[in-house]
């Protein structure tokens, strides 16, 4: 698959309880994006963080651990990552998404064998 | 015990774990909120009430014998056992101990055990002035 030299990161933070379809959050994108041919998403678990609320979530305190700070990145042409934009919108509730440009140094994978 | 008797006491002590378990949810929640998020307040509280109405209740039932075997069971063994937590304590130790804040992990885990203590004692010596 070929990558341009000119992409496009997008970043999506929900939480870790996020749920759309019955299923976690993260992993509907991460389907979605795969499903509308996108070149890769990688997802982030969080440590720690708040949100529009300003509730603190923190893993190192047992009660405040719900719900962590989950990120979803996805680097693509722009036109690409654009036309994934109004999936997202009827996906995300509640969080943030944000688009900032990205120069793409290498995107490898290696040859499928021949025949597949 | 009779079998009816001791599954009448499982049953109490379920009972009693589910509402601990909810309350140690509840207030460790409230606590948590209105104290700093970088220390396990919401454990330590809860561990400590905990100590203390244990010391009042074991204290009504070894000094006035006011409280059935029944109802000792759910309040000590189900309320309380649901209510207080080791392993939450153990855990948010262990996290201050791996990023390196030994203060708060001593503070945490050697205060939870003092103050436990005092607490107990102070509920079971209350039953005195009641």
């Amino acid at each position: 698959m070929h990558m341009p030299t000119d992409g496009k990161l997008l970043r999506i933070i929900v939480g870790e309880a996020d749920r759309w379809n019955g299923r976690p959050l993260y992993e509907a994108i991460v389907e979605a994006a795969r499903r509308q041919g996108l070149a890769g998403a990688t997802v982030w678990k969080g440590c720690m963080g708040f949100g529009a609320h300003s509730r603190l979530h923190t893993a190192k305190i047992l009660r405040l651990s719900q719900d962590l700070p989950v990120v979803i990145e996805i680097v693509d042409a722009p036109e690409k990552v654009e036309a994934f934009l109004p999936v997202l919108d009827q996906m995300v509730s509640e969080g943030l998404v944000t688009l900032e440009r990205a120069e793409v140094v290498m995107y490898r994978a290696p040859e499928p064998p021949l025949g597949v | 015990m009779p079998a009816t008797a001791a599954q009448s006491v499982i049953a109490w002590i379920a009972l009693g774990g589910a509402v601990g378990s909810v309350a140690r949810y509840a207030l460790a929640g409230l606590v948590q909120r209105y104290t700093s998020p970088y220390f396990p307040y919401g454990t330590f509280a809860v561990n400590i009430v905990g100590c203390l109405v244990f010391g009042i209740i074991f204290g009504l039932t070894e000094q006035r014998f006011a409280i059935s075997p029944a109802m000792r069971a759910f309040l000590l063994i189900g309320v309380l056992g649901g209510f207080t937590t080791f392993s939450s304590y153990t855990f948010e130790s262990f996290q201050l101990i791996r990023d390196a804040e030994f203060l708060r992990a001593s503070v945490n885990a050697a205060g939870q055990v003092l103050l436990g203590l005092v607490f107990f004692w102070v509920g079971y010596l209350v039953n005195r002035w009641i």
